[in-house]
C-alpha cells in the first residue's frame, strides 16, 4: 500500500567492520572512567538483545542513548566549554557502537530464520495473487500447458473462460477496476470451478481466466451458471448491476494451443 | 537578573520539555512493544463507518474500495457523507452503491456552518450502528482496522471508544511528505502511544477513530464550529471521566500534502482549531479539570512556551552568529546544541524503528527536519494566533479550509 521506500536491510559484514572500528575507538577515546560504565551497559544489551524480543532490547538501546544526553550535558557544565568537542566525540561513539551492537545482536538472534520462513511463505504467496487467491498468469500459464499435453494425450478438448470486469471511468479520469469487486468475482469463480480438475488465474488488472478441463461450451455455461448464482448468495453485493459488469467469453481450444495462447494475448476489456 | 541567571532559566526550562518528550518517547515504545492481546465478544456490535467528502474525486475510488475491504464479523454500513460536491465525487459514490450493499453514498443539505463536524453530525443522526467509526475521504485503512478498534473499545465500559494510527500513503513522494510522514510517526510514538502508557491519555486524531454511539449521544455530537473537532470531542469525552485507548496496530494510510501552501493551509487550520479548543476548554469550568488540565498544560507548553523558547534559541543563535551576544563561558553551549538535534533526531528515529521504516535517509531527513521542517512552526503558530484572534475581534465564523488532494 505504501510507496516505494529505503529501508535499511542489515548487512553483516559491515555491522561487523563497524564494530570492531568502534571498539577501536572505545578503547582510544573514551576515558577509562566512563568505560566501565558504558562497557556495562553494553554487556548488559547484548545479554538482553539475545534475551529478549528485539523491540523491548531496542526501548533498552534508546533509554540509555538518550540518558546519555543528559549524562553528557551535566559532564560538560562541571567540565567548561573547553571539552566539550571530545565530549560530543565520545557521546557519539557510544551511541553508534550500541546502536551497531543492538542490531548485531538482533540480525545473530532472529533475521536468519525470520528471513527463511519469510521466503518459504513468499514462494508459497507468489504461486497466488494476493489479493483473488487465484495463480498468477504465470503459474496459470505453466498449468495450463501441462494441462493440455494431458489433454492431447487422452484425445480430450478444453474451455478457456474469460471473465472479465468492466471498471469504472469517471470523467476525464482513466478507468480503475475495484479490487474489492475483483475478489468477490474471484471467490465466487474458485467457489464453482471443480478445483483439482479446472485451473484459474488472473490477468491484471480486471481479468479472470478458468481452464476447464475435458468438457465443451456447454460445460462452460453450467459453470457461469453456478458462478451468477454464487454471486447473488453473497448479502453484501447488489448481484444484479454486478453481473451486467461482467463480461463472458468462452473460448474452445485447439490441442495445439494455439486459440489459448491468442486468447491471453487478447488486451482486456476495459470499460 | 543577570544574563547568566536568564540563560540558565530558558536552559533549564527547555530542557524540562525535552526530558518529558524523551521519557514519552520510551513509554511509547514500551506501549508498541507489548504484544496485542484482544479477544473476540460474543457478539460483534454494529458498526457505522463515516466519511465526510467534499471533491474527493482524486482520492475516492481507493478509499472506498478499501472501506469495501474491511474484514469487520459483524454488521458493517459504510456511509459516504457527500458535502454537495461538483467534481465525480458523487459518480464513484454511486458506482460502489450500485455494487455493494454496505456503501450508502448520502447527500448532505447544505447547511452552516461549513465543515467536517456539521458534515458528521449529518451523518451520525442518519445511522443507527451501535458504534461509529470515522474515516477521512482520502484513507485506505487496512481490512482489520475496524475489528481492532471494536475489540479494544469493547475490553472495559471506561472506553469511549479507541483511535488507530495514521500512516502516511505518499510518504516517500518528495522531501515534505517524508518529513511529514516522519513527524507523523513521532507524534503517534510520543503523544499517543506514550502518553497513553504513561497517562492513560489518547486524543482523536479525526480519522481511524471509534466512538460509541451512546457516548456520542451524551456529549451532544460534534461541536460544528470547533476546526480541530477530533481534539475538541476527545476534551469533552475526557471530562466525562471516559478514556480513548490507543491501538496502534490499527493502521490507516492517508496522503499528505505535497506542496508547501498545501501543507501550511492545513497546519493552519489544525492549529487554529487546536487554540480554538484551549481557548473553549480554559472558559468553560466543565471541561477543565483532571485530564484536560494536562492535555491543556501541554497544549500550553507547545503553542506558547515550546514557542517562546525556540524563539529566544534562534534569536540568541543568529545573534552569537553576528557577535551581537556572547555567551557566559561557563555555559557548555556547543554541547546544549548537540544534544538538542540528537535527542529530536533520535525520537524520530525510534518511532521510524517501532513502525519498520529505519533507514539512512529518514535518519538524514530527521536531521534535516530540525533546521527545516521544525523552524516552519514558529511561522505556523504566529499565524494561527492572528487568525484566531482576528477571528474573535471580527466574531466571523472560523473558515473551514479542505485540503487539496494530489
Amino acid at each position: 500500500m505504501h510507496s516505494k521506500n529505503d529501508t535499511w536491510q542489515l548487512n553483516l559484514s559491515l555491522l561487523t567492520l563497524l564494530e570492531l572500528v568502534l571498539a577501536y575507538l572505545f578503547a582510544l577515546r573514551v576515558p577509562t572512567e566512563h568505560q566501565l560504565w558504558a562497557g556495562g551497559f553494553l554487556v548488559l544489551l547484548v545479554v538482553l538483545t539475545y534475551l529478549w524480543r528485539p523491540l523491548q532490547s531496542f526501548i533498552l538501546l534508546a533509554v540509555g542513548a538518550l540518558a546519555s544526553s543528559f549524562v553528557y550535558v551535566w559532564l560538560a557544565w562541571n567540565e567548561g566549554s573547553a571539552s566539550q568537542l571530545a565530549l560530543i566525540e565520545q557521546q557519539v561513539i557510544l551511541i553508534v557502537l550500541g546502536t551497531v551492537t543492538w542490531g548485531m545482536g538482533v540480525y545473530v538472534r532472529g533475521f536468519v530464520e525470520e528471513a527463511r520462513a519469510l521466503r518459504a511463505r513468499t514462494a508459497e504467496l507468489e504461486k497466488y495473487s494476493p489479493q483473488t487467491r487465484l495463480l498468477t498468469l504465470n503459474e496459470f500459464k505453466n498449468e495450463a500447458r501441462m494441462a493440455f499435453a494431458i489433454a492431447k494425450r487422452r484425445g480430450e478438448h478444453d474451455v478457456l473462460l474469460r471473465l472479465t470486469l468492466r471498471g469504472f471511468a469517471p470523467e476525464g479520469a482513466g478507468v480503475r477496476t475495484s479490487a474489492r469487486l475483483m475478489s468477490i468475482l474471484s471467490e465466487a469463480v474458485v467457489s464453482s470451478v471443480r478445483s483439482d480438475i479446472d485451473i484459474a488465474g488472473y490477468l491484471p488488472p480486471n481479468t479472470v481466466l478458468v481452464l476447464l478441463q475435458n468438457t465443451d461450451e456447454n460445460g462452460a455455461r453450467i459453470v457461469v451458471n453456478r458462478m451468477m448464482a454464487a454471486l447473488r448468495k453473497q448479502p453484501s453485493v447488489n448481484a444484479e448491476t454486478l453481473e451486467r459488469d461482467i463480461a463472458v467469453e468462452i473460448v474452445l481450444l485447439d490441442q495445439d494451443g494455439a486459440t489459448f495462447e491468442a486468447a491471453l494475448q487478447k488486451e482486456p476489456e476495459s470499460a | 537578573m543577570t544574563l547568566s541567571t536568564v540563560v540558565l532559566i530558558v536552559t533549564g526550562l527547555f530542557w524540562l520539555m525535552i526530558l518529558y518528550n524523551v521519557v514519552l518517547a520510551v513509554a511509547g515504545l514500551v506501549h508498541r512493544s507489548r504484544p496485542v492481546e484482544l479477544h473476540a465478544p460474543p457478539s460483534w456490535p454494529s458498526v457505522d463507518v463515516l466519511i465526510p467528502a467534499y471533491n474527493e474525486g482524486k482520492v475516492l475510488f481507493g478509499t472506498l474500495d478499501a472501506m469495501a475491504q474491511l474484514d469487520y464479523p459483524g454488521t458493517l454500513n459504510v456511509y459516504l457523507l457527500d458535502d454537495n460536491s461538483t467534481d465525480t465525487t458523487g459518480a464513484i459514490a454511486d458506482y460502489f452503491e450500485g455494487r455493494l450493499a454496505t456503501i450508502h453514498h448520502v447527500h448532505v443539505p447544505k447547511g452552516l456552518p461549513k465543515g467536517k463536524a456539521r458534515v458528521l453530525n449529518y451523518g451520525f443522526h442518519n445511522s443507527t450502528g451501535d458504534m461509529v467509526v470515522v474515516y477521512d475521504a482520502d484513507n485506505q485503512p487496512r481490512p482489520d482496522a475496524v475489528t481492532l478498534l471494536v475489540e479494544k473499545t469493547l475490553e472495559s465500559d471506561r472506553y469511549a471508544g479507541a483511535v488507530g494510527t495514521v500512516r502516511t500513503i505518499n510518504m516517500y513522494s518528495n522531501a515534505l511528505t517524508r518529513m511529514i510522514g516522519l513527524e507523523f510517526m513521532m507524534f503517534q510514538l510520543l503523544m499517543q502511544s506514550g502518553r497513553w502508557q504513561l497517562f492513560k491519555l489518547g486524543t482523536y486524531t479525526g480519522t481511524d477513530m471509534l466512538v460509541r454511539r451512546s457516548v456520542l449521544t451524551s456529549v451532544g455530537g460534534w461541536d460544528e464550529h470547533a476546526l480541530a473537532e477530533d481534539t475538541e470531542l476527545s476534551m469533552r469525552i475526557a471530562s466525562s471521566g471516559l478514556q480513548i485507548p490507543v491501538v496502534p496496530s490499527s493502521i490507516t494510510y492517508e496522503q499528505e500534502p505535497e506542496t508547501l501552501k498545501a501543507w501550511f493551509r492545513q497546519r493552519s487550520r489544525w492549529l487554529q482549531g487546536n487554540l480554538y479548543t484551549v481557548s473553549k476548554t480554559l472558559h468553560d469550568p466543565q471541561l477543565r479539570g483532571g485530564a484536560n488540565t494536562f492535555s491543556i498544560l501541554q497544549m500550553l507548553s507547545v503553542y506558547y512556551v515550546f514557542i517562546l523558547l525556540l524563539l529566544v534559541s534562534d534569536v540568541w543563535f543568529v545573534m552569537g552568529l553576528l557577535g551581537r551576544f556572547t555567551t557566559p563561558s561557563s555555559i557548555p553551549l556547543l554541547i546544549l546544541w548537540f544534544e538538542t538535534i540528537w535527542i529530536y533526531a533520535a525520537q524520530i528515529s525510534l518511532a521510524t524503528v517501532s513502525e519498520h521504516e529505519a533507514s539512512a535517509r529518514n535518519i538524514l531527513f530527521a536531521l534535516l527536519m530540525y533546521f527545516t521542517y521544525s523552524q516552519l512552526w514558529i511561522y505556523l503558530v504566529l499565524k494561527s494566533y492572528i487568525l484566531q484572534v482576528a477571528g474573535i475581534f471580527k466574531k466571523a465564523e472560523p473558515i473551514w479550509d479542505k485540503t487539496p488532494r494530489f
